[in-house]
């Protein structure tokens, strides 16, 4: 059984994925985070959280532009900036919070340049345009071995 | 001395409760971070920092009578379990830090840990409101620049 040594955990960090409560518009995105991996490190994703905390646009049937993306999502993007070609995401199809299942783990090692983004996935068709308050919560872990 | 295995290190995650800068009104609130813990996780909490940057009226002025709850001083950050809706400080708080001046504030209380089943949001909020028997006129806003900083470990079981 492997134990960690002081400086094993030196080289274990949590980078911070947060967003506290913003006004997410129809149709934007937002990039909460940024990570540079290089060779040798791990980066492992396990807690993140969308909080929808209210709609801001009452009484809107939302059109989804991402149809099975619900009305917002944010995902973990390797070298790509594009909506549906992430690499692990969370998604929202109601207010309230949403995360993944901390049970599993989303492990990457390929370096790169990986993202976080927010995106309000509603607004396809003017009438089903969303604007919604929401906040992120989330860690992603960086490993140096 | 204790040690912990690789396995448990992966399990274990600090989530941060950040909130940069902000102008927040009087008498509105936001969230600044919100987890869902499901059984087995825990969260141990411990730092948190409330920093009430600046006023836009002198902080002599402001009376009793302003406040929202009378015990919750200007501006505070609170853990709460299962939040709804509404002015947060209207409903019980895990943990409030709160601000009675200008300047940074801590958490001075012991190591927190929760294991019950919920979800939990930290809720920053100005606890302002017109009042007419204070000096400051009715039609004044009073607003806050204010910013938190803390963090909460979570994890996945509790062994």
């Amino acid at each position: 059984m492997p134990l960690v040594s002081t400086h094993r955990f030196s080289n274990v960090i949590s980078i911070p994925v947060a967003l506290a409560q913003t006004e997410l518009r129809r149709g934007s995105a937002i990039k909460l985070a940024s990570v540079t991996l290089l060779a040798g490190q791990t980066m492992q994703l396990r807690f993140l959280f969308l909080n929808i905390v209210k709609v801001l646009t009452p009484g809107v049937l939302a059109d989804e532009v991402n149809t099975g993306y619900g009305l917002a999502f944010v995902g973990v993007y390797a070298d790509t900036d594009m909506a549906t070609s992430h690499v692990g995401a969370v998604v929202s199809k109601q207010t309230g919070v949403t995360g993944l299942s901390p049970f599993y783990t989303y492990d990457y090692t390929t370096p790169g340049k990986y993202s976080v983004i927010l995106w309000n996935n509603t607004g396809r068709s003017i009438d089903g345009a969303m604007d919604m308050a929401v906040s992120v919560s989330g860690a992603l872990k960086v490993v140096t071995e | 001395m204790a040690l912990i295995t690789e396995k448990k290190l992966s399990t274990i995650v600090d989530l941060p409760v950040s909130l940069p800068a902000l102008e927040l009104k009087q008498g509105d609130w936001l969230v600044v971070a919100s987890f869902k813990l499901e059984s087995p996780q825990r969260i141990t909490y411990d730092f948190l920092t409330l920093e009430l940057i600046k006023a836009n009226v002198a902080l002599s002025s402001v009376s009793a009578s302003n406040k929202v709850v009378s015990n919750l001083d200007l501006a505070f950050i609170g853990l709460y379990r299962d939040y709804t809706s509404g002015f947060p400080g209207l409903t019980p708080a895990l943990d409030v830090v709160s601000a009675n001046a200008v300047g940074a504030f801590g958490r001075s209380g012991a190591t927190l840990t929760y294991a019950t089943p919920g979800v939990y949001s930290f809720i920053i909020a100005n606890n302002m409101q017109a009042d007419s028997s204070s000096a400051i006129p009715v039609a004044t806003s009073i607003d806050f620049t204010i910013c938190a900083t803390g963090s909460v470990r979570l994890e996945l079981d509790s062994s």
